[in-house]
C-alpha cells in the first residue's frame, strides 16, 4: 500500500517539474527568460546554451526533491508523506523561482550588450475585428455545473435528517477523514456553497481569457492573430472541462453524506479525472504553447510578414520579468512572459480589488460556516 | 484590420490612429457600418491611455468617419463618408501646398510629383482588392 502510494505521489509531481522545467520552450520566441527578443535571436547559440542550463539545474533540483521525497517517505509513515507531499510541491515552485532569477539576469545583461537586440522600431499591432471572432466558448457553459450545485444544495436539505451527526470535512492523501464538525445545516452546507465559490472562479478565468490583451506579432500579424485565437479557445475549452468536472465529483463526494456511494470508486473517479486534467494541460503546453506559439501545420494560414520592427519592449515594466507593473496600462490582464497563461497588472487598482474578493471570500466562506 | 502604431514616431499616437483607420476606410479593409471597438477595449488591446483613444474617436466622428452610439457604440459611418465638399477642397489645397512648395525645392517636377500620387493611390486600390 505504502509504496502505490509512494509511486502514486510520484507521478503527480511529474506534470509540476515537466511544468518548470519545460518553461523556456512553451514562451513565446520574441520572449526570452522574461526579456523581450527579436524572434531571429531566440535560436542564437547562447541562448540556446542558457536554455540547456535551465534544464539542467531546474532539473537536477526536480531529481533532488524526488530523492527527498522518496527517502523520508520510505522511512517514515504515510502521514509523513501527506504532509512532506504539498510541502515539497511549494519548496520546488519556490526554489525554482529563485532558480530563474539568475538566468533572467543574465538575459538583460546580454541584451544590453547586444545594441542590434534593441534596434528596431518598437510597434503595437492589434486587429480591429479580434473580439468579433467568439475567442473562448461562452461563459454559458457554466450553468451545467451551477445546476449541478443547486441540485446538492436541495438534495442536502431533503436528506438533511438522514445526515450523520459528524461531518466529515478534511482527508488525508489516503481518504482517511482527519476532521469532523458537528452537523448543522451550516455545516452540511459547507460544500455545496464552496462549490459556488468555484463555479465562479472557473467562469472569472473563462472571463479573463476573453478578456486578455491582445499580443499580436508586428513581424507576423495574420499568424500571430490565429495562433492567439486558438489558443485562448483551447484553453478556455479547459478550463469548462475542468469545472464541469470537478464540480460534478465535488457534488457526488457531497451526496456521499446520505446516499451510499462506493468510497473507492469516488476516489478512483477523482484520481482519473486529475491524471486526465493534469495530462490535458501538459499536452496544451507542447502543443499550443505560451499565446499560440508552438501551433503547427494546416490550422494556420500564412500571411503577410514584415521585417525589421520589433514588438513593444516593455521590459522596464516586468519586474523580474514576471510582475507587470505599469500604471499607464489601462489593460488588467495580459499573458505571462515567463509560462503559459495569463497574469495581471499590479499597477491596476482593479487587480488588487479581484485578488482581495478572491482571497476573503476562499477564507469567509468555511469561517462562516464553521462556527 | 490591424492596426499598427509606431512607439518612436514623432507623429502622436491618436493622429496614427486616426490615420490608420481612414487607411483601413480607403482601402476597404474597414466597411461601412462595421463595429470598431470600445474605446476601453482598444485602449486595453494597444496599452494607451483611454484619452489616446478617445481623442481619436472624437476626431474621427467629427470629421465623418465614424459614429459613435450609446449602445452600439463606435463604427464606421453607414452612408459612407462625407463627400469632398467645398470647405474640404479648401483644407486639401492647404494642406498640399507646403508639400508640393517643398517637393519644387528639391528639384521635382509636376510628371513626378503627380506619378507619386497615382502611386498611392493605386496602392490603395490594390490593397483593397486584395482583402476581399
Amino acid at each position: 500500500m505504502k509504496l502505490t502510494l509512494i509511486v502514486l505521489l510520484f507521478i503527480s509531481l511529474l506534470p509540476v517539474f515537466i511544468s518548470v522545467i519545460c518553461i523556456p520552450f512553451w514562451t513565446r520566441k520574441t520572449e526570452s527568460f522574461g526579456v523581450t527578443i527579436p524572434e531571429e535571436v531566440y535560436n542564437h547559440p547562447n541562448i540556446k546554451n542558457l536554455r540547456k542550463n535551465y534544464v539542467l539545474v531546474s532539473g537536477s533540483f526536480a531529481f533532488i526533491i524526488t530523492l527527498i521525497f522518496v527517502y523520508t517517505s520510505y522511512i517514515g509513515d504515510e502521514l509523513t508523506a501527506g504532509i512532506l507531499f504539498p510541502l515539497l510541491i511549494v519548496m520546488y515552485i519556490v526554489g525554482s523561482m529563485f532558480i530563474y532569477i539568475p538566468f533572467h539576469q543574465k538575459m538583460r545583461d546580454w541584451k544590453d550588450n547586444h545594441p542590434k537586440w534593441h534596434a528596431d522600431p518598437n510597434v503595437i499591432t492589434i486587429n480591429t475585428r479580434f473580439r468579433q471572432q467568439g475567442i473562448t466558448y461562452s461563459n454559458k457553459w457554466f450553468i451545467l455545473p451551477f445546476i449541478f450545485t443547486l441540485i446538492t444544495i436541495v438534495m442536502t436539505l431533503i436528506a438533511y435528517p438522514h445526515i450523520p451527526n459528524k461531518i466529515p470535512i478534511q482527508y488525508n492523501l489516503t481518504g482517511e477523514v482527519t476532521k469532523w464538525v458537528d452537523k448543522s445545516y451550516r455545516s452540511a452546507l459547507l460544500f455545496p456553497i464552496l462549490q459556488f465559490y468555484l463555479v465562479l472562479i472557473f467562469l472569472f478565468v473563462n472571463t479573463v481569457i476573453r478578456k486578455a490583451k491582445q499580443q499580436i506579432d508586428a513581424n507576423n500579424p495574420d499568424e500571430s492573430l490565429q495562433r492567439n485565437i486558438i489558443f485562448r479557445r483551447k484553453w478556455s475549452r479547459f478550463i469548462i472541462v475542468t469545472g464541469t468536472g470537478f464540480i460534478f465529483l465535488l457534488s457526488l463526494s457531497q451526496m456521499n453524506l446520505f446516499l451510499s456511494i462506493s468510497e473507492q470508486l469516488l476516489m478512483g473517479l477523482i484520481i482519473a479525472f486529475t491524471i486526465f486534467l493534469l495530462g490535458w494541460a501538459i499536452i496544451l503546453s507542447f502543443t499550443v504553447g505560451q499565446g499560440g506559439s508552438r501551433l503547427k501545420g494546416k490550422n494556420i494560414k500564412t500571411g503577410q510578414t514584415s521585417k525589421n520592427v520589433m514588438n513593444r519592449d516593455d521590459d522596464k515594466y516586468w519586474k523580474l520579468g514576471i510582475f507587470y507593473f505599469n500604471k499607464n496600462d489601462p489593460a488588467i490582464f495580459l499573458e505571462k512572459r515567463f509560462g503559459v497563461g495569463w497574469t495581471n497588472n499590479w499597477a491596476h487598482p482593479v487587480s488588487w480589488l479581484i485578488i482581495i474578493g478572491i482571497l476573503l471570500l476562499a477564507f469567509g466562506i468555511p469561517f462562516f460556516l464553521m462556527k | 484590420m490591424f492596426i499598427k502604431l509606431s512607439m518612436e514616431s514623432k507623429e502622436p499616437l491618436y493622429s496614427q490612429l486616426v490615420n490608420q483607420i481612414i487607411e483601413g476606410i480607403a482601402q476597404k479593409e474597414l466597411h461601412p457600418g462595421e463595429n470598431l471597438p470600445s474605446v476601453r477595449s482598444l485602449a486595453q488591446d494597444l496599452g494607451i491611455n483611454l484619452h489616446t483613444v478617445n481623442k481619436a474617436y472624437k476626431q474621427l466622428e467629427q470629421n465623418g468617419f465614424i459614429l459613435i452610439q450609446r449602445q452600439k457604440g463606435a463604427f464606421i459611418h453607414p452612408d459612407g463618408i462625407p463627400k469632398a465638399n467645398k470647405a474640404y477642397q479648401e483644407k486639401l489645397t492647404a494642406s498640399l501646398r507646403p508639400i508640393i512648395a517643398e517637393s519644387i525645392c528639391r528639384g521635382m517636377d509636376e510628371v513626378s510629383f503627380t506619378k507619386k500620387c497615382q502611386e498611392i493611390f493605386s496602392s490603395f486600390q490594390k490593397k483593397g482588392e486584395s482583402s476581399k
